[in-house]
Parts: structure tokens; C-alpha cells; sequence
């Protein structure tokens, strides 16, 4: 019985640690799919979201002799 | 729940996103105070209404220079009623993404978050201006060609060459509108002899500043302070004398350009002579400029749809998909 314990505990403690190995180092699945999401995040589709769906506000003070500089 | 923030912490102009709302502040970055007592008496638009024309006790600060913090208490003061101005309180602390110039040192961009924290900011990251900008001109960066975009603001000017989401080839010289402002104030003092202030300055170059020769030229009247009797006094300036007076400046803003064009891989000088550069920021609408651009690179200037906003928008895309993008802030890149 106690063979049986010791063998179940070392299991759950290689599986615990294999799954703790495989989750702190990144494979480079990981790197590839990190690139293409942050490729995916840029595309000209995900952006227009941003800058066409939310009109420009403009301040209420803000007045029409206003600085013409760069930002 | 405070909702995210992007922040372009220009030295003319300050714009802020929102996270899901859009463009909700853009306001010169002006602060005036009590010489006295240091209590603030306003911001933005109200206080760049009163640049040289306050009274002994107020004075009227930029507190960006050349992109970087010149004052650091002035400047997270301004930030701080920036962000109570779009919501932020001491209960609802947002994550805030900022636009710098890439040219800043590690100090200036040290303060530059340590002031959004101290002013709120739950948490403050940093990106360069010219990759805001691409993102929020819409250029598609996100391709294996060259993108190259230029962004000329008030205090500095940033060329860029951006593929696959990353800066290929960068250059910045820390030269920009406010330049032009100032060189235009020292030729009508050295030339005609009379004082003029910063805005009549801006006024002037908005008015009749090119830097090439364009169609439709126009003379301007400037009234200013004669230095020798102190009486107030008009002179009539031409547009060939302001590109005089401005030549130094710009052709600064044009070698940085050539430079960074010199850095970039060679596989990348056909996509900039079929795609063009962008033009994005205050600076880029000086009359001539992209024609002159064009002229000394033989490479196609297009101008951005949006100029004055492209960066804010670029940071906001950031602010939106924060997860996906953390490789795009200053010190996130592995």
C-alpha cells in the first residue's frame, strides 16, 4: 500500500514538474504565435477599428485661433 | 474601473485617448502660474492665450523642450490636471501609454514616467513617436517593406524606416517647429529691427513661411517694438525673406532625412521609391516642405490624413490591444 502511495506521489511530482518545465519555457510555437499576434494586432484591419470608429473630439475651450506646431 | 490612456506629451501640443472613446483632449501644452506662489492659474488653450501677455506674477511656461521635460514638477502638474481632466482620480488609476521622441536618454525618459505615476498612472509606458505615428497613419507596417514616415513636431524631427512592426533605420535631430518659430523672430530683429513675440512668430510662419517656392505667394504685415525709439511698428515681410530666414532650420530637418534614407538596408530603397514617405505632425504643414524633401531625395512625400493626430491615435491603437502589442514600448522589446 505504501509502495503504491510513494509510486503515485512520485508521478503527480514528475507530471507537476514536466507541466511547470513545459510552462516556464516558451517553445518556439510560442515565440511564432507571440509574432503573429502582435503582427495580427497591427494589421490595416485591426487598426482602422482605432481610428475610425471613435470620431475626434475637440476640447470645448478650444477655439479657432489655436497653435498650428507640431505635437 | 479607470479606462486606459494614451498621452502624446508633445512640446506644442498635448493629446490624449481613451481607451474605447477616442481622441477626448487636445490642448496646446501651455502652463501658466503664480511666480509667487506656484498655484496653477491655467492650462492649455486658456493658457496659451496669455504667452507674453501676462503680468509680473504669471508666467506662461512650455515645460517640454526639444520632446524632453525641461521642468519636472511643472510638467507632472500639468499631467496630473490632464488626467483629472479626462476622468482620472486618486480611486481610478489607468495604465497610460506615452508618445516620446526616440532621441530621449534614458534620464529624460525616467522622468517622463516617473511624472505620469506621481501625477496617477496606475502604469506608464513609453513609445517612439515615429512608430506611433506609422501606426496611426494607417502605413502598413505590419508587412516585410519599408515604411518610412517623418515626423516633424515642435521640438524635434524624426525620420523612420519601419517593417515587420520595428524600426529598421531611425534618425532624430531635436529641431522642429519652434525652431522655425524662433529663427523667423531673430531675422525680423536682425533684418528690420524690431521685436516680435513667439506667437507672432508662429503667426507669420503660418501665414507666409514655405520652405520652397509655391504658387499664390503673398507679402505679410508684422507689427512689432522697434529696438532702437521702443515705439510699436510695421514692417511688410515677404515669403522669399522668411525662407531665407528659415533655410537653416529646415535644411537640418532635410539632412535627417537624407541620413536616416542612407541607413536603411538597400533591399529596402525600392519600396521607397514606389510607396513614398509619410509626412505626419504640425511641423510637416509648412508650405513647400515636402516638395523640398522630394526635390533633395528624389523619393515620392505624402502627406498623412490626419498629421496632428497620427501619433496619439498610433499610441491609442496600443492602448487598445495593449497584450498584443507590449513589444511596442521602450524597454518591453526581447
Amino acid at each position: 500500500m505504501v509502495y503504491i502511495l510513494l509510486a503515485v506521489v512520485v508521478i503527480c511530482v514528475v507530471v507537476f514538474a514536466v507541466l511547470a518545465t513545459s510552462r516556464r519555457t516558451p517553445t518556439s510555437n510560442d515565440s511564432v504565435a507571440d509574432f503573429q499576434r502582435h503582427l495580427n494586432a497591427l494589421s490595416p484591419e485591426a487598426r482602422r477599428h482605432t481610428v475610425e470608429n471613435y470620431p475626434v473630439v475637440t476640447s470645448p475651450t478650444e477655439e479657432t485661433e489655436e497653435p498650428n506646431d507640431g505635437a | 474601473m479607470a479606462r486606459d490612456l494614451a498621452i502624446d506629451l508633445g512640446t506644442a501640443n498635448t493629446l490624449v485617448y481613451m481607451k474605447g472613446r477616442g481622441i477626448v483632449l487636445n490642448e496646446p501644452s501651455v502652463i501658466a502660474l503664480n511666480r509667487q506662489t506656484g498655484e496653477v492659474l491655467a492650462t492649455g488653450h486658456e493658457a496659451w492665450h496669455m504667452i507674453g501677455r501676462t503680468p509680473g506674477y504669471i508666467v506662461a511656461v512650455r515645460p517640454l523642450r526639444g520632446g524632453a521635460i525641461t521642468d519636472f514638477d511643472v510638467t507632472e502638474r500639468m499631467i496630473r490636471l490632464l488626467l483629472q481632466r479626462v476622468g482620472v482620480s486618486r480611486f481610478t488609476r489607468p495604465k497610460v501609454v506615452i508618445c516620446v521622441p526616440s532621441a530621449i536618454t534614458e534620464v529624460e525618459r525616467r522622468a517622463v514616467t516617473d511624472a505620469a505615476r506621481r501625477a496617477g498612472a496606475a502604469d506608464a509606458q513609453l513609445i517612439e513617436q515615429p512608430m506611433a505615428a506609422a501606426i496611426g497613419a494607417q502605413l502598413p507596417i505590419d508587412e516585410p517593406v519599408g515604411n518610412m514616415v517623418i515626423d516633424i513636431g515642435g521640438g524635434t524631427s524624426e525620420t523612420a524606416v519601419i517593417s515587420l512592426g520595428g524600426i529598421v533605420a531611425l534618425e532624430a535631430v531635436r529641431v522642429g517647429s519652434f525652431d522655425i518659430d524662433n529663427a523667423i523672430q531673430n531675422y525680423v530683429r536682425r533684418e528690420h529691427g524690431i521685436a516680435i513675440g513667439e506667437r507672432t512668430a508662429e503667426e507669420i510662419k503660418v501665414a507666409i513661411g514655405s520652405a520652397a517656392q509655391t504658387p499664390d505667394e503673398v507679402e505679410a504685415e508684422v507689427s512689432g517694438r522697434d529696438l532702437m525709439m521702443g515705439l510699436p511698428k510695421t514692417v511688410v515681410l515677404t515669403p522669399e525673406e522668411i525662407r531665407y530666414a528659415i533655410d537653416d532650420v529646415v535644411s537640418q530637418i532635410v539632412q535627417s532625412v537624407v541620413r536616416c534614407l542612407a541607413k536603411a538596408p538597400a533591399e529596402l530603397a525600392q519600396d521607397f521609391l514606389t510607396r513614398g514617405m509619410y509626412l505626419v505632425g504640425g511641423g510637416g504643414l509648412l508650405r513647400g516642405l515636402a516638395e523640398r524633401i522630394e526635390t533633395e531625395t528624389q523619393v515620392p512625400v505624402r502627406m498623412s490624413q490626419m498629421p496632428l493626430e497620427s501619433v496619439v491615435l498610433g499610441a491609442g491603437h496600443c492602448i487598445e490591444n495593449y497584450d498584443a502589442l507590449k513589444r511596442m514600448f521602450m524597454g518591453q522589446r526581447r
